[in-house]
């Protein structure tokens, strides 16, 4: 009798438990959504349209768009709870965006992966981190207009057996990595004929020592990483398809590069266009070779 | 493009260091951080948590201080598995992110660095503490209950100073674990030794240099923590020859013991080789 009574009892128990777990995350879910419908997104209080302080994502460990460097030369920024600076193309843009506005910058460094997680729950204003606009991409996030047309490129070994290759039809069966969670891994590698894919790196520098350590044979990533990896590994050649028909087929969006901003935040959408709207793809061009000619590696 | 930078592999660490030194130091530093202060608090939720999941529970007890315990029990073994059984890399941007996302509690990254690495060495912690315990022959609990000693006095002054020489090493064993796997922390953005590496790596993409540096930093802490734990640990085991004072006159009419009681006697209880023999 007494155990059926520790039983019941214990029954009893889970039963409040469970109820009291699923009752508050209904509450939880009902609130969210109908906030968001009601007034759209709202700013918090960390907001930069409350604080006047751009909070930027970044690696700071992706030369050219984005590196650290330990003294502030070449008009560098202090990171955000450190001692080191960042600077890059993302950083030259980040100020011109924060110029226009009046705003201050402050830059997060935070790995590739979780700058979306980061601007989704607030923890950053947005990432300019060398971010391609994709269609899944803008199902989580709204972009503003590209800062940047990032053409793709292929790199291999100059003295490989895939170094004088003229399309993607002439790298038939290699052996190809690329960064996790990029165009180029996700879109363009799939479509080389016979493809041998290897698991996607986890930062830019990865997938090059793969390339350079003999792992791969073809490493797909844009032109600027492509400069500055045959800067830093001289026996790598970048291959250039562009304008042929034998090049990656991928959308208009996927080499459109831009400023990832929490799912309705029109305001801040609103002031980055404002300041690119005034940009053309020459004065990209022309930033991204400043941006290369003071990167750490032409030390 | 000119470049003057080395394109040797001891030049380029040269030259990594020369450049990005202190950098190296800074997240050294927040490495051995993170990792002490979660191993410390991480041992405390340890100790706590394995001395309530050893409370004796007999049939013969009032029910409700036997469903109290039961309650209590499960939510530490929930606590424990979970805690235990998902990566930390999983749990930090689960909690870190979410707790933002959905609750809108904004902890620091610091905050939440030390709130993850504690609460694991914790669950980690709280099963070696009970093993611990469970290890303390039962006749030094008799004992203490024979004396009139509570459950708490009889934990807090015979069995946990008699457990915590027997898990010193596996606290030095979080410890190191606590150093190289702070690194995950990345994810929330730590910019730990680890991360450091990273950064120069992709300023410079020398990525074996960077990690060279990296693993040599490493090593160095982990070591050096080891090395210290093994001396606390020779500390509270004591000088092998001592002499224990009789002051019950009664009891020991010699007044004085001294052990060992034959230096040269190397398999008495009391021989330190005896005991390293591991044959006991």
């Amino acid at each position: 009798m007494k155990r059926i009574t520790a039983v019941l009892l214990a029954l009893c128990m889970v039963f409040a438990l469970c109820a009291c777990g699923s009752s508050t995350t209904a509450s939880t879910a009902s609130a969210a959504p109908s906030a968001a419908a009601s007034s759209g997104y709202t700013p918090d209080a960390n907001s930069v349209l409350n604080t006047k302080v751009l909070r930027v994502g970044m690696e700071c460990a992706y030369a050219p768009y984005n590196w650290t460097q330990s003294d502030d030369s070449n008009g560098a920024v202090p990171i955000y709870g450190s001692s080191d600076y960042a600077n890059g193309y993302d950083v030259m843009m980040a100020q011109k965006i924060c110029q226009a506005n009046g705003w201050t910058l402050e830059v997060h460094q935070l790995a590739w992966d979780s700058i979306p997680l980061a601007v989704q729950s607030g923890d950053i204003d947005c990432g300019i981190c060398g971010q391609s606009i994709t269609p899944e991409r803008l199902e989580s996030m709204d972009f503003s207009a590209p800062y940047y047309y990032a053409s793709i490129v292929t790199l291999v070994k100059a003295d490989g057996k895939y170094a004088n290759a003229a399309g993607i039809s002439d790298l038939a069966g290699a052996t190809c990595t690329s960064q996790i969670n990029t165009v180029w891994y996700d879109t363009c590698l799939p479509q080389i004929k016979s493809v041998n894919l290897l698991p996607a790196q986890d930062t830019s520098g990865n997938m090059l020592l793969s390339l350079e350590s003999g792992a791969c044979d073809v490493v797909c990533t844009d032109q600027p990483t492509a400069m500055a990896a045959v800067v830093a590994y001289p026996d790598l050649k970048m291959l250039d398809f562009t304008g042929t028909s034998d090049n990656y087929a991928v959308d208009e969006g996927d080499v459109n590069i831009g400023v990832s901003i929490a799912k309705g935040n029109s305001g801040l959408v609103d002031a980055c266009n404002s300041v690119l709207s005034g940009m053309t793809a020459d004065d990209f061009t022309a930033l991204m070779k400043t941006a290369i000619s003071i990167q750490p590696l032409n030390g | 493009m000119h470049s003057t930078l080395p394109t040797d592999y001891w030049g380029r660490i040269g030259y990594l260091l020369a450049h990005y030194g202190q950098s190296f130091l800074v997240g050294m530093g927040k490495t051995l951080l993170i990792a002490i202060v979660g191993t410390v608090i991480g041992c405390l939720i340890g100790f706590l948590v394995g001395i309530v999941q050893t409370i004796p529970v007999s049939k013969k007890d009032p029910w409700p201080k036997r469903a109290l315990m039961w309650l209590v029990r499960l939510i530490m073994n929930i606590y424990v598995e979970v805690f235990r059984g998902t990566p930390m890399m999983v749990q930090a941007m689960f909690i870190y992110f979410g707790a933002m996302q959905y609750l809108n509690i904004h902890m620091g990254t610091w905050t939440a660095a030390f709130f993850i690495v504690s609460i694991n060495t914790g669950a980690y912690m709280a099963e070696t503490v009970r093993g611990g315990i469970l290890s303390i022959d039962i006749g030094q609990t008799e004992g203490a209950k024979a004396i009139g000693m509570s459950h708490f006095q009889t934990m807090l002054y015979v069995i946990f100073p008699q457990a915590l020489r027997n898990i010193i090493p596996q606290i030095g064993n979080n410890l190191i674990i606590n150093i190289k796997d702070s690194s995950v922390l990345s994810v929330i953005g730590i910019v730990e030794l680890f991360y450091v590496a990273k950064q120069n790596a992709g300023a410079y993409y020398w990525m074996t240099e960077a990690m060279s540096i990296a693993m040599v930093i490493y090593l160095f802490c982990t070591f050096t923590c080891s090395r210290l734990l093994r001396w606390w640990e020779k500390k509270l085991d004591g000088p092998t020859s001592y002499d224990l004072a009789t002051t019950d006159t009664l009891a020991y009419t010699s007044g004085m013991t001294r052990f060992p009681v034959d230096p040269d006697d190397k398999f008495q209880e009391h021989s330190r080789e005896y005991g390293e023999r591991g044959d006991r």
